[in-house]
């Protein structure tokens, strides 16, 4: 009996472990997953809402030829609920345009030198561990005290003030050249002024399809004639700091920096375009 | 020389003429188009009459759309609009999204008005509208480059805008979508195949569309579900009124900035090197 015994609690022992391991595996990958859903909540929300599809319309821009190629607005597309981007917000949506536009450069134009390209590489790699620095900064500066924060505040403005200024200084000629080619490939897709429509048949295409956090616009400024001139429009889903603000003629501007922005609707989105100064600024 | 025809020879021939000719008839003679096919085309385009010539309606819309991430995960986002027509020339489209933002569009025969209200702030804009219905929806969507879904099933030349688009369509099956007898239509534009439940009857109202965007990454859909249809909806002063919200910020459109006198930021100017000639 005592045999017996001892042979069913060493099989129970057995199955017990084989059982608890199976379990242990099994909460690891449902842990896995459940990972994943709190790496949405905890993301606040990354995910795009920027597609084809939210146009609802019977014809979309893309034919079967350019179905690999990314649209201009889709290709740096990452949904922002919240309105004022935070850092590492911003540092996603410049690293997504300089992704793309390298994207670019890589296929249609000359080769930069694999030095500048390893320098510009060493420079983006430490602009962004200065901004996840900042970042981490910010975090334990918003623990001080009411005063300290204030100070701290205004410090880590000036800091993204500069990042955002040094980035916008190398980032421009790479935008350029962005827009560029985006004029290049999207002739048609030039918006003209009121009334006219550079394809009636296919009026439905023209919709941006849901948010998108930056992007190019060229509008030509006369269709008539025989010349127009072209004037192309930067924006952002939101501001790079806290703003000044500056009501002229009735137009909200924000001011970050050197830059100004006003806002404007531009699909399903309000954005924030870079424009020139408003008069007496 | 004479020749002479076999009386038998003849009779063959006029046989297999007459086997022959209606089955080159039903096959190539209508380019193939199947009767399903042309019982399909048919409810779709007396859909799209119907639509066109009903001069003013009210409809709910339940629509969802994929958004395909980086990852290849789909997404699915949901609004929830109230569409008032009221031809020629009046609007007016409520809409709240799933994260929360209402937007409004209402055109009044002068103007085109849109509004976003958020958690964080409230806009509005408005610009003149260029003409009627189909003019003020073309331009919303086609020059200010704004977003509305299903556009093309709100003006008047609807049955002209299917023979432009439809390629192909074809008749699934008779069926019922809320509790009504419906028609499923699946048929193909150049980009988007699409399908439709029709009501059947003497009112071919939309009930559901489902458009899949075969040429993009993932093949993200659009789903519609039309719901509370009336076609007497009760119109009065307020119904195209246009009231922004306290405090709510005027904005511009960004394709009319350039017509604001409204300048993009100018580029720097290109820095030379120092011992390099520009």
């Amino acid at each position: 009996m005592k045999t017996d015994s001892s042979i069913i609690l060493q099989v129970a022992t057995v199955v017990f472990i084989t059982l608890f391991c199976i379990m242990d595996y099994a909460d690891a990958r449902g842990g896995g997953r459940g990972g994943g859903g709190g790496r949405g909540g905890g993301g606040g929300a990354s995910f795009s809402r920027s597609g084809p599809a939210a146009s609802g319309s019977f014809s979309s821009k893309s034919r079967s030829a350019s179905a690999t190629r990314p649209s201009s607005t889709s290709r740096t597309s990452t949904m922002d609920r919240s309105r004022q981007a935070s850092t590492s917000q911003l540092s996603d949506q410049r690293s997504q345009m300089q992704a793309g536009t390298g994207e670019r450069q890589t296929q249609q134009r000359q080769q930069p030198t694999s030095e500048q390209q390893s320098q510009r590489q060493q420079t983006a790699s430490d602009r962004q561990t200065q901004r996840q620095e900042t970042g981490t900064d910010k975090q334990t500066q918003r623990e001080q005290s009411a005063s300290d924060r204030q100070e701290d505040r205004e410090g880590s403005r000036d800091e993204a003030r500069e990042d955002w200024q040094d980035h916008a200084d190398d980032a421009r000629e790479d935008r350029q050249d962005f827009i560029d080619d985006e004029l290049d490939d999207h002739h048609g897709d030039v918006y003209y002024g009121y009334g006219y429509w550079d394809d009636d048949d296919d009026w439905e295409e023209a919709v941006v399809a849901g948010a998108v956090i930056a992007g190019t616009v060229a509008l030509a400024a006369s269709a008539s004639g025989s010349t127009s001139t072209t004037t192309v429009y930067n924006y952002y889903s939101a501001l790079p700091c806290t703003p000044i603000t500056a009501v002229v003629d009735g137009v909200s501007y924000y001011q970050c920096g050197s830059d100004w922005y006003t806002q404007a609707y531009h699909g399903d989105s309000i954005t924030y375009v870079i424009v020139a100064p408003p008069p007496g600024y | 020389m004479k020749i002479t025809l076999n009386p038998d020879f003849i009779i063959i021939c006029l046989c297999v003429i007459g086997l022959v000719t209606p089955y080159s008839l039903a096959a190539g003679g209508d380019e193939g188009v199947s009767d399903s096919q042309a019982e399909a085309r048919e409810i779709l385009m007396n859909m799209g009459k119907f639509l066109a010539q009903t001069q003013r309606f009210s409809v709910n819309i339940l629509s969802g759309y994929d958004v395909v991430q980086e990852s290849g995960q789909k997404i699915e986002f949901n609004d929830n609009r109230k569409v008032i027509v009221n031809r020629p020339d009046h609007l007016r489209a409520e809409v709240e999204k799933s994260n929360g933002s209402r937007n409004l569009a209402v055109f009044d025969g002068k103007n085109i008005k849109v509004s976003t209200t958020t958690e964080h702030e409230s806009v509005y804009a408005e610009t003149p509208s260029p003409g009627d219905l189909d003019a003020s929806i073309k331009y919303l969507v086609n020059d200010l480059n704004m977003r509305l879904p299903l556009a093309v099933l709100l003006v008047s030349q609807l049955p002209a805008e299917f023979e432009q688009r439809v390629q192909d369509i074809d008749y699934v099956e008779n069926t019922r979508i809320f509790g009504h007898p419906a028609h499923h239509l699946a048929g193909s534009t150049d980009t988007v195949d699409f399908q439709v439940w029709i009501k059947d009857g003497d009112q071919p109202l939309p009930l559901r569309i489902v458009l899949t965007y075969k040429h993009e990454g993932g093949q993200p859909q659009f789903r519609a579900l039309f719901a509370e249809w009336n076609l007497s909806p009760e119109i009065t002063d307020s119904t195209f009124a246009f009231k922004p919200q306290d405090g709510a910020k005027k904005i511009s459109f960004l394709a009319k900035l350039n017509e604001m006198g409204i300048k993009a930021k100018e580029p720097a100017e290109p820095t030379t090197p120092a011992g390099e000639q520009p």
